[in-house]
C-alpha cells in the first residue's frame, strides 16, 4: 500500500538522499517536508528518487488570536501543508475550526480535547490531528506510551480526523508504515482503523490542503 | 311521602357508597394479585437472562477453545538490516536484540507468543527473514524499530514485506529471481 509521510524535518541534503531511497523502498510515495533554507535541494532529492513533495510549515500557537493571520502568512510564503502546535486548549479547538490550518499537532495533556464536539470542529475546518509516534521508536521515551495510545483510540472512539506518524529528522528514524500499522493494531485499534490512521488520512489530509488553495 | 323519598335516596346512596367501596377493595386485591403475578414473572425473566448469560460465556469459551485448537500459521517477515560500520551485526546479537525489543513492548508472555526465530540472514546484501506467526505478525512488526543497537553498532531493522512461505519471504529481498508470469 502507498503510504504518505507527513513530517520529515531534514536539513541536510546528504541525511535526505539516504531517507529517500529507504523511504522509496519501505513503501512511501510522498513526503511533506519542513521548509527549512535547503528545502529545494532536498525536494529535488527526494523528486529523483520518486516521491511527491510537498511543503510544510509549522506554527507555535498559544492564542486563539494569532491563527488566522500566521496560517495566512505561512500559506502565502508557499507551504502547501500549515501546521499548528497548539499551546493551549483554546488553541487547539480554535485550530481544528480554521480551513487556513491543515494539521494540528497533538500534544500530550490534550487528549481529553479529542471528543465528539473536536471531531464536529474538524468536519468544519477540514484539519486533521497528527499523533507522533516517534517519542516511543526513535527515543524509548515510554512514558509517552499512555497519553498516545488515549488519544489514537479517543481519536478513532469520537471519529476524529487523525493521523498517525513518526516524525523524521535524520535517515535513521524511518519507520516502516507497516510497523506503525502494527503499533497502533496493539494499542488497541482495530487493524482496518490502523491502516485508515497510517495510510488513508494522510492522503486525505493532502487532497484537502491542496483542495484548498 | 317525603320522609319515603328520602329514605329512598339514602339507600339508593348507602348502596352506591357500598358499591363503589366494594369496587375498590376489589381492584386494590386485583392490583396487589397482578403485581404478585409481574414480580414472579420479572424473577424468571432475571433467571433466563443469567441462563443465557452463561450459555453465551460458555459459547463464548468453546469458541476460544476452538480457536487454540486452530494451527498456527507460520508468518515469514523480510527485512532490510541498516548497519552504521564496518562489519555487519551477528545474526545471534540481532536475535537477542529482536528479543528485547519484543519483551519490552509485549512482556515475556508475549515473546513466547511470538517465538520469532532469524531463519535467514545474509550479511552481504544486509537482509534478513525473521519467522514468527500469524497471531503474533504485529508485535513483531511493531518491536523491530525498536532495535537500535547491536552492540556498538547502530542498526536498524526495516521490514519490506510479510510473506505466508520462505520462499515468497526470499523472493522479495532478491534472494530468488522472480518467476516472469505468463502473458494470457
Amino acid at each position: 500500500m502507498k503510504a504518505l509521510h507527513t513530517c520529515v524535518y531534514l536539513d541536510n541534503v546528504e541525511e535526505a538522499a539516504k531517507a529517500a531511497l529507504l523511504m522509496r523502498m519501505v513503501g512511501y510515495r510522498a513526503v511533506v517536508v519542513e521548509k527549512s533554507s535547503k528545502y529545494n535541494e532536498i525536494a529535488d532529492v527526494f523528486r529523483d528518487a520518486g516521491l511527491n513533495v510537498y511543503p510544510r510549515c509549522t506554527i507555535r500557537v498559544r492564542r486563539a488570536q494569532e491563527i488566522p493571520l500566521r496560517a495566512s502568512e505561512a500559506r502565502r510564503s508557499g507551504c502547501r501543508v500549515v501546521a499548528v502546535v497548539p499551546e493551549s486548549e483554546e488553541a487547539m479547538r480554535y485550530s481544528a475550526r480554521d480551513y487556513r490550518v491543515d494539521i494540528i499537532v497533538f500534544r500530550p495533556g490534550f487528549a481529553k480535547l479529542l471528543d465528539s464536539s473536536q471531531a464536529r470542529l474538524h468536519r468544519m475546518g477540514g484539519g486533521y490531528v497528527e499523533i507522533d509516534l516517534s517519542p516511543i521508536l526513535s527515543s524509548d521515551d515510554f512514558a509517552a506510551l499512555r497519553s498516545l495510545s488515549v488519544a489514537i483510540r479517543r481519536a478513532v472512539a469520537y471519529n476524529v480526523p487523525a493521523i498517525v506518524a513518526s516524525c523524521v529528522k535524520s535517515a535513521w528514524d524511518i519507520v516502516a508504515p507497516k510497523s506503525l500499522e502494527a503499533l497502533v493494531t496493539l494499542l488497541g485499534v482495530h487493524p482496518n482503523h490502523a491502516k485508515m490512521l497510517v495510510y488513508h488520512a494522510p492522503w486525505a489530509m493532502i487532497r484537502e490542503a491542496v483542495r484548498k488553495r | 311521602m317525603n320522609d319515603i323519598i328520602l329514605l329512598v335516596l339514602l339507600a339508593i346512596l348507602a348502596c352506591l357508597a357500598a358499591y363503589s367501596i366494594h369496587v375498590s377493595r376489589r381492584a386494590s386485591e386485583t392490583a396487589r394479585l397482578l403485581l404478585g403475578r409481574l414480580s414472579v414473572i420479572e424473577k424468571r425473566v432475571s433467571r433466563l437472562e443469567s441462563s443465557m448469560l452463561a450459555a453465551l460465556e460458555s459459547h463464548e469459551a468453546v469458541e476460544k477453545a476452538r480457536i487454540l485448537k486452530k494451527k498456527r500459521r507460520r508468518r515469514y517477515v523480510a527485512t532490510i538490516i541498516l548497519y552504521d560500520g564496518r562489519l555487519p551485526p551477528d545474526p545471534r546479537r540481532l536475535q537477542d536484540e529482536l528479543r528485547k525489543a519484543i519483551v519490552t513492548l509485549a512482556g515475556e508472555v508475549g515473546y513466547a507468543d511470538a517465538r520469532p526465530a532469524i531463519v535467514y540472514y545474509d550479511p552481504v546484501r544486509g537482509v534478513a527473514i525473521i519467522r514468527t506467526n500469524h497471531l503474533a505478525i504485529n508485535v513483531v512488526l511493531a518491536a523491530l524499530p525498536l532495535i537500535k543497537r547491536v552492540g556498538d553498532t547502530r542498526v536498524r531493522v526495516i521490514p519490506i514485506r510479510t510473506c505466508g512461505t520462505l520462499r515468497s519471504a526470499k523472493r522479495a529481498i532478491g534472494v530468488i529471481e522472480e518467476v516472469p508470469s505468463r502473458a494470457a
